[in-house]
Order: structure tokens, then sequence, then C-alpha cells
């Protein structure tokens, strides 16, 4: 059904072929555009990149298997995020390059009634069509900010990305196959596999009574288009308001558990300590754990860069994105001294409550070094903390940010 | 395995044949749409790769040059913040008991040497 990269067969790898260099990895390093995402305490300094089919210009992460950022100016210009500036991630190499749409088949199976297998065009005209937008954020978005730091993909703050996913409901697909009385967990599993075939398999779960609540969709479409063949094509699911780790791409099987699932990417990988914000004091590393689920409110100034030169004493227009997480966004606020005062921004089109939100605020800096901060609380009254949170797994960051100007004479 | 994917469609194959169905400003949560004719085509790409790239020389390049390529870019590594010894050491053990990278034994060590030069770069 799929094509794979010959060049990624175990032997050639194992045996150190050197299998011809493409993209990026074979320009020297001069002829690169680099960008400094200001991490602290680690190489901050990361390539752009066009190599990526279906892709535009991405902050290079890491080649194989994909990492690529959006960049910050991406969520400036546009509050649902191209497709081809989409960011993408992968936790295995061996990603079919090939999707045949004819033979393409969805499988449902397990504690079910009947083994059901779907085409695209099942899909597509024998359910009901649904649509929202929604935020697909990864659960380490922003890990490379973390002080201290801690190891992983280190992201700056574009591991995002916020699209109108077009589908049908996860519950009508799964009332075809007819799910079982006794049913714990629903898996999910793509078309993507592992280099060493010994290695756990990309599967992720939810529970019955999530899979089934109406809202979980397998998308076919984002922002109109079939989605990006490294976003996933042809099928991705869609969780909204939960982390992208469930948001398994290339979706392909779907398997009903009598049991909760205890497979290596639910009980042991993306564990987060269970407090408010998944924070713990830095250096913890004994916590009692639950899988990562729901997101939790966030908000970042997009039209100013750390260290900016602006006008002091003129108005000073502030941009920014917020999202409430598993909610919508109540409000957005900003400071200008530290967190003493804050000062609500004005809010821009709610396209949904698991939608990204524009803000946009008027201040006034006096001359000299300030710092500007953003706080959004949800519609739940969940506000992010002043003091930023912080796990060993690099999870969930989701404090207070603040961006630092330079106010004087010039902009 | 099924047959060769259409064949030339590299960089076609992704247009949702459809009347744009409307976008929908304002409306919250899952609403149901009428369903426009649709189909999705086929799609075939190349993914870049950078299987030639090398490891900075170090004390104990050899071992990560032919163990920590396959799986993965050495960008993966070399961006990490400046891990201790037993982070490193614990970084390599995931790698070889759960991810079930085939490395020898014996490369453990050097590996882990190199890995924590790297962190005193």
């Amino acid at each position: 059904m799929v094509h794979f990269n010959p060049a990624l067969s175990r032997r050639n790898l194992l045996a150190g072929a050197a299998v011809g260099g493409l993209g990026l990895a074979a320009q020297p390093l001069w002829a690169q555009t680099m960008v400094d995402l200001g991490l602290p305490g680690k190489p901050s300094r990361r390539p752009m990149t066009k190599a990526f089919p279906q892709k535009g210009e991405m902050i290079l992460q890491r080649m194989r298997p994909p990492l690529l950022e959006t960049p910050m100016a991406v969520f400036d210009r546009h509050i649902l995020t191209p497709n081809d500036q989409f960011y993408v991630r992968w936790h295995w190499a061996n990603i079919p390059e090939s999707v045949d749409a004819a033979s393409f088949r969805l499988k449902l199976h397990g504690h079910v009634e009947r083994t059901v297998e779907l085409t695209l065009n099942d899909l597509l005209h024998g359910f009901e069509r649904i649509e929202y937008v929604a935020v697909n954020q990864c659960s380490g978005n922003s890990r490379g900010l973390f002080a201290p730091s801690v190891a992983g993909a280190e992201w700056g703050h574009g591991a995002m990305g916020n699209a109108r996913w077009t589908g049908v409901r996860l519950r009508d697909v799964l009332d075809r196959a007819g799910v079982k009385a006794g049913a714990v967990d629903v898996r999910f599993g793509g078309l993507d596999e592992a280099v060493v075939g010994e290695a756990p398999k990309f599967l992720k779960s939810l529970a019955v009574d999530h899979a089934r609540d109406g809202e979980v969709m397998i998308a076919y479409a984002m922002n109109g288009e079939a989605l990006p063949l490294l976003n996933g094509f042809p099928l991705r699911l869609v969780v909204p308001g939960w982390y992208s780790t469930y948001w398994v791409k290339m979706l392909s099987d779907i398997e009903v558990l009598s049991a909760r699932d205890d497979n290596f990417w639910m009980a042991k990988a993306y564990q987060v300590p269970k407090t408010p914000f998944g924070d713990v004091p830095p250096g913890t590393v004994d916590f009692p754990k639950e899988a990562i689920s729901r997101m939790v409110p966030r908000s970042l100034i997009t039209n100013l860069v750390e260290g900016q030169k602006v006008m002091a004493g003129a108005p000073l227009m502030i941009s920014g994105i917020a999202m409430g997480g598993d909610c919508g966004v109540a409000r957005v606020e900003i400071s200008t001294d530290g967190g003493a005062t804050w000062q609500i921004a004005a809010l821009g089109e709610d396209l949904g409550p698991y939608s990204l939100r524009r803000f946009t605020h008027k201040i006034t800096m006096p001359a000299g070094t300030g710092r500007i901060a953003c706080r959004c609380t949800n519609t739940k009254g969940i506000s992010q903390p002043l003091a930023m949170n912080w796990n060993p797994g690099g999870y969930m960051r989701a404090g207070v940010e603040t961006v630092t100007v330079v106010a004087g004479e010039k902009a | 395995m099924m047959g060769k994917v259409i064949a030339g469609l590299a960089g076609l194959g992704l247009v949702l044949i459809a009347p744009a169905w409307a976008a929908a400003p304002g409306h919250k949560g899952a609403s149901a749409k009428p369903a426009p004719r649709l189909m999705l085509r086929s799609v075939s790409v190349s993914l870049p790769q950078d299987f030639a790239s090398e490891y900075p020389a170090g004390n104990g390049v050899d071992a990560v040059n032919a163990n920590c390529r396959a799986c993965h870019s050495t960008s993966m590594v070399l961006v990490q913040p400046p891990l201790s010894a037993e982070e490193w050491h614990k970084e390599v053990r995931k790698m070889i008991d759960v991810y079930k990278a085939p490395i020898p034994e014996d490369q453990v060590e050097p590996i882990t040497r190199y890995l924590v030069g790297l962190s005193k770069k």
C-alpha cells in the first residue's frame, strides 16, 4: 500500500552505507540562513530550510525523522497557519513517501462487533462531515526555553499550528464497527514505522468515552486542502484541546481495547507530573505522573522580537496569539511593570474555543529597557502562572512569557 | 504492498477536488456541513535525507558515526543542552533498551565518552 524510501532499509542503515545526502545537509553551513531561537544554555541557532516536500520555509530542527518548526513571524501574519508552514514532528524515520488514495484503507478492529475497512471515498462520502478550527501543539513546544534545560527536541515556540480541520466524527466511524460493551481504550496507529523493527510502534490511545464524544475527528483536510504528507496525509486524528501527541498522523489503524492501553507511548513516554500545569520544582525527578492530556492557556507576543528597539514615549502596538488550551480565551492582559498591573488587550475574531485568537494592545514605553508580558485566562478561569512551570520531560510550558524591548529615540 | 503509485504525481495530487466549502468564521465547536463532491488524489514525495552527514571530530567519534546515524540526524544530538556523564549514559541506554538500537555493548563506553566531550565544548 505504501512505499518506503529504499535508502531507509535497515540493511543500508546498519551497514553505515553512505547514501547521498540531499537537501540542506549537503549544503555547506555558510550557505544556510540561520535563525537564533534564543534558547538559554544550549545551542540556539538553527538553519532555515525549504528542502521538504509541500513545505515552504521552515526552521530545521532535525532532518530525520523530520522536526520542522514554524517561524514566529508566520503566527504574526496568520491566525490560521498555512499548511506549507505548519510544523512537523515525527518519532520514527520510516515514513511512507507515497500514499495511494485508491488502495488506502482505514482499519477498525479489536473489541468491536465487526472488523471494518474503510476507503477514503467511504470516509469522504459515507459519513456526516464536520469542521472546526483547532490548535495542534506539540507536548514539548518551547522545550528549548526550559531553564534548567532538559534533553529532548529543543523547540522554540513554533511547534504548534492552528488550522480549520475537516473530516468525520470518530464516533460515527466507531459506530460502523460497533464498539462492544466493556471497551476501555481506543488505540490509533499510522503508516509510519520504526527503522528498527523491534522498536515500539508509535501508538496512542484515548479513553473510549473521549473517543466517542462527537468532537474527536478523523480529518482529511486542513484549511480546505488535503493534508501535506508530513502533516499526516491522508488522514489524521484531531483531538481538540489535547496535545498533538494524540493527533496520530497517516491514521490507518484503530483498535478498540477491552483493557487500559499499556503500550510504551501511553504508559512510559509523555508522562507529566500530576499537578496544575504539570509543574514541579526544577530538579525534581520523583513525582506522581500521568499521561499528558489537555492543553493549558498560553499567549505569545508575535510582532516584537527579543531585544527589539522601539520608540520611547510613542504609541507601540503589541500583537500576539493566545489559546485557552482545552476551552476558549476569556481575556489576555498585558503588563509592562513585571506583573504589578495588567491592562486588558483587545481580542480578535473568535474562530471557536479550540482556535488561536489574536490579541492587540497599544502601550507606551518610557526610555530604557522594558519588559512586556502577556497573560491569557481561559473561559474556565485558568490563568497562565507568573512563575514559569517546569518538569523534567520539558512538557506543557505555559507560564507568562515576556519580551524585552529597548525604548530610545529611534525605533 | 500495492503497485507503484501513479508515477510522476510528485508535487501534485494535493488538491481536494471540491467547491471550496465556505469558511464559517465565528461558529463554535463542531458543526455539520452538507457534503460537496470531494476526492483525494494519491501523493508521492521525496523526503530529504542526510545519511552522509557526520559528527564533528572528538574522542569516540567513530563510535557515534557508526551507531548514531541510522535512526536520526546528527543534529538531534548536536543541539542538546550540556548533559552529565550519567545523563548521557542514560540516553544511550534508552536508545538501546527502549528504542532497540542494535548497538554492541562495547560501543556504549566510547559513545558516552564522545557525548560527554561534546557537552564540555
